[in-house]
């Protein structure tokens, strides 16, 4: 019977004392054994040196955990182009805009085999029809008026989005510069837009945020209690599918008004 | 909404037939523009008709016409677009404020290009959105709205028709105004291709001219919409939209004229013989010439009017038939106005002749005298063949 064996044995027994005194002999044992490269200490003559390592982004994550993420911390309804600008400088992972249609679709047959995902990716649905917008992308938790797109709903989520990016880059300038540094261009460029935004080389994210608000509120007057009435309807309207992929309706007869 | 008749079962499959093979186009507003300077001719009339794409009936022949935009266009007109409407249509916003002189900073936009399918059904939700709109017009609304992509249904020669407008500003001093993007730059204050203008003009007319119609079938006073309409485009060399408005008033009246006059559906359909068919001249696997000998006799049975001037900037067929009238050195060849000088001559070789002094048949007797005349001053005034002297150009 094996030294190590014999240890478990001991140790199953209950022997505190026996399972002590095999483990030092079998330390001793080890210790006494050759070195098995049979040159004793190993020699290594290289002068040390300092290689800068850049830590390669997490592996593993996905191109939809990276969407999805990103497009959490936006929280509204986004355009791709923005989703994966926004998720390139904040988690350094390029996703291109072309690839998130066929994203969409494999997110479309999960919910179809009923695969336990907690979101999904899903488009945002226009408020008269009920018909999916592919442009613009929702996460299938956020609340129906926050996915539905009114008359004032794109720019109001434009400007929403600005300043909570805008909110995003301060904090990270704090803690993250070479994030902040990726994510200000971004930022500037959503801000372009805004009046009073941008002044300036520099961008200055309170003011950013300032601007986007002031414009936001009035707007948000006008799309809230829109958004509000087209979520009511669809919920007494379409069944859950529906209300998160779009309504379905046929194709009207040929002359048939 | 307007209801229209279902076409006559007999006329479509008539119709249907006519087309055979050949490539089907929708009527949009090109469409009609193109078939407004031919409609005299009746083989173009019953292209027209039958929605034939005459651009692409001639297809792999050496008479198929450069049509159709350059890729760099359509490239430059898909970018100036997302301009306009990018950060929730700020652009836009801004660029008919500064135009239009009326705030659209809360201005409620219908993008009507998102959400809806690409096909009939979602057209006809979205003539419906801009009809409940547009009507809106009578109750004053607060603030502007925009609809991005508003489309009006009409009823071009019996068949309904969508038509798909760029912009249009409702509310703004009470009236509803067409606007029409384009992505060719004004520099200087001047247009860089006046045809361009032009046909984007007329483009915006025909807007106004079914816009007025929408309201007259909503009961809201169709003189809400504005006899003016905008145009956005780049300035100067960059792709900084601004804003240009037109007065288009007569332009309205001339497209009214014009729609009136196109051809009802079921009448071509009855009156076109059962012989004409495009299934060969479209038909690729047929070698050239047996599919323009087909096209030439579809407008022998037919007729053809060929105006150099309208017909080579707007007609696909118009090589063919220019093909053709020279073959037979046709003096419509040279256009409308000789040919209608010349009553009774056959050919333009004939003209030659009878310009040197050949004696004409009592038929060519009018034209024949001030050809003789005309071909005499010429020979006084031209040196004759093998002289000394080298002509100046």
């Amino acid at each position: 019977m094996s030294l190590a064996r014999r240890i478990v044995d001991a140790i199953g027994a209950g022997d505190r004392e026996e399972a002590l005194r095999l483990t030092r002999e079998l330390e001793r044992t080890l210790s006494d054994a050759p070195d098995p490269t049979g040159q004793g200490t190993p020699s290594f003559d290289a002068q040390p040196a300092v290689v800068p390592m850049r830590h390669a982004p997490a592996p593993g994550r996905s191109s939809r955990q990276v969407v999805a993420g990103a497009l959490a911390e936006i929280g509204v309804a986004c355009r791709a182009r923005v989703v994966t600008d926004y998720a390139d400088a904040r988690f350094g992972q390029r996703v291109e805009p072309r690839t998130l249609a066929a994203l969409r679709r494999d997110e479309r047959r999960a919910w179809d085999k009923g695969s336990a995902r907690p979101t999904y990716l899903v488009p945002a649905l226009e408020g008269r029809y009920f018909q999916p917008v592919r442009g613009l992308l929702t996460l299938s938790d956020w609340a129906l008026e926050r996915r539905l797109i009114g008359p004032w709903s794109e720019r109001a989520d434009h400007l929403a989005a600005t300043a909570q990016l805008a909110r995003q880059l301060a904090w990270l300038s704090e803690r993250d510069t070479a994030v902040a540094e990726r994510l200000a261009p971004v930022v500037a460029d959503m801000a372009a837009s805004i009046p009073g935004a941008v002044d300036g080389p520099g961008l200055d994210t309170a003011r950013v945020e300032g601007a986007a608000q002031a414009e936001l509120v009035p707007l948000a007057a006008r799309d809230e209690p829109w958004r509000r009435e087209a979520a009511s309807r669809a919920r007494t309207q379409l069944p859950r599918e529906q209300q998160l992929w779009g309504a379905t309706i046929g194709v009207v007869a040929e002359g048939d008004a | 909404m307007t209801r229209h008749q279902q076409p006559d079962p007999a006329a479509a499959t008539a119709l249907a037939r006519v087309r055979g093979q050949a490539p089907e186009i929708r009527a949009n507003v090109r469409r009609l523009a193109a078939f407004a300077s031919v409609h005299s001719c009746p083989t173009a009339a019953v292209a027209f008709a039958a929605r034939i794409d005459t651009n692409r009936v001639l297809a792999g022949t050496t008479m198929e016409m450069p049509f159709g935009q350059s890729p760099f266009a359509i490239g430059r007109g898909v970018a100036f677009e997302a301009i306009l409407r990018r950060h929730g249509h700020a652009e836009l916003r801004r660029v008919l404020a500064t135009g239009l002189d009326t705030d659209f900073t809360f201005a409620a936009i219908e993008n009507l290009r998102e959400g809806y399918q690409p096909n009939r059904t979602g057209l006809r939700m979205r003539a419906t959105v801009t009809q409940t709109r547009m009507a809106e017009i009578a109750g004053g609304p607060a603030e502007p709205v925009v609809l991005d992509g508003a489309v009006l249904e009409a009823d071009i020669g019996g068949l309904p028709a969508f038509f798909e407008a760029d912009e249009m500003a409702i509310g703004v001093g009470g009236q509803i105004i067409v606007g029409e993007n384009k992505s060719w730059p004004v520099v200087d204050g001047k247009p860089t291709d006046e045809d361009a203008l032009g046909a984007a003009l007329d483009q915006a007319a025909t807007y106004v001219l079914l816009g007025r119609q929408t309201l007259g079938q909503a009961g809201v006073d169709p003189a809400c919409m504005s006899d003016s309409v905008v145009l956005v485009t780049p300035r100067n060399t960059g792709l900084a939209p601004s804003l240009h408005r037109q007065d288009v008033a007569s332009r309205i009246r001339r497209i009214d004229r014009l729609l009136s006059a196109v051809p009802d559906v079921q009448e071509t359909a009855a009156s076109t013989p059962q012989s004409v068919t495009f299934d060969a001249v479209a038909d690729k696997t047929l070698p050239e010439t047996v599919r323009l000998e087909a096209f030439g006799e579809i407008t022998d049975v037919l007729g053809r009017v060929y105006e150099p001037a309208s017909c080579l900037t707007s007609c696909g067929f118009a090589w063919a038939c220019r093909h053709r009238l020279f073959a037979d050195a046709n003096p419509g060849l040279v256009g409308g106005q000789v040919a209608r000088a010349l009553p009774g001559i056959a050919s333009l070789s004939r003209v030659a002749e009878l310009g040197q002094g050949a004696p004409a048949s009592p038929a060519e007797e009018p034209a024949a005298v001030p050809l003789a005349r005309a071909g005499r001053f010429y020979d006084e005034v031209m040196p004759a063949p093998g002289a000394s002297q080298r002509r100046t150009a």
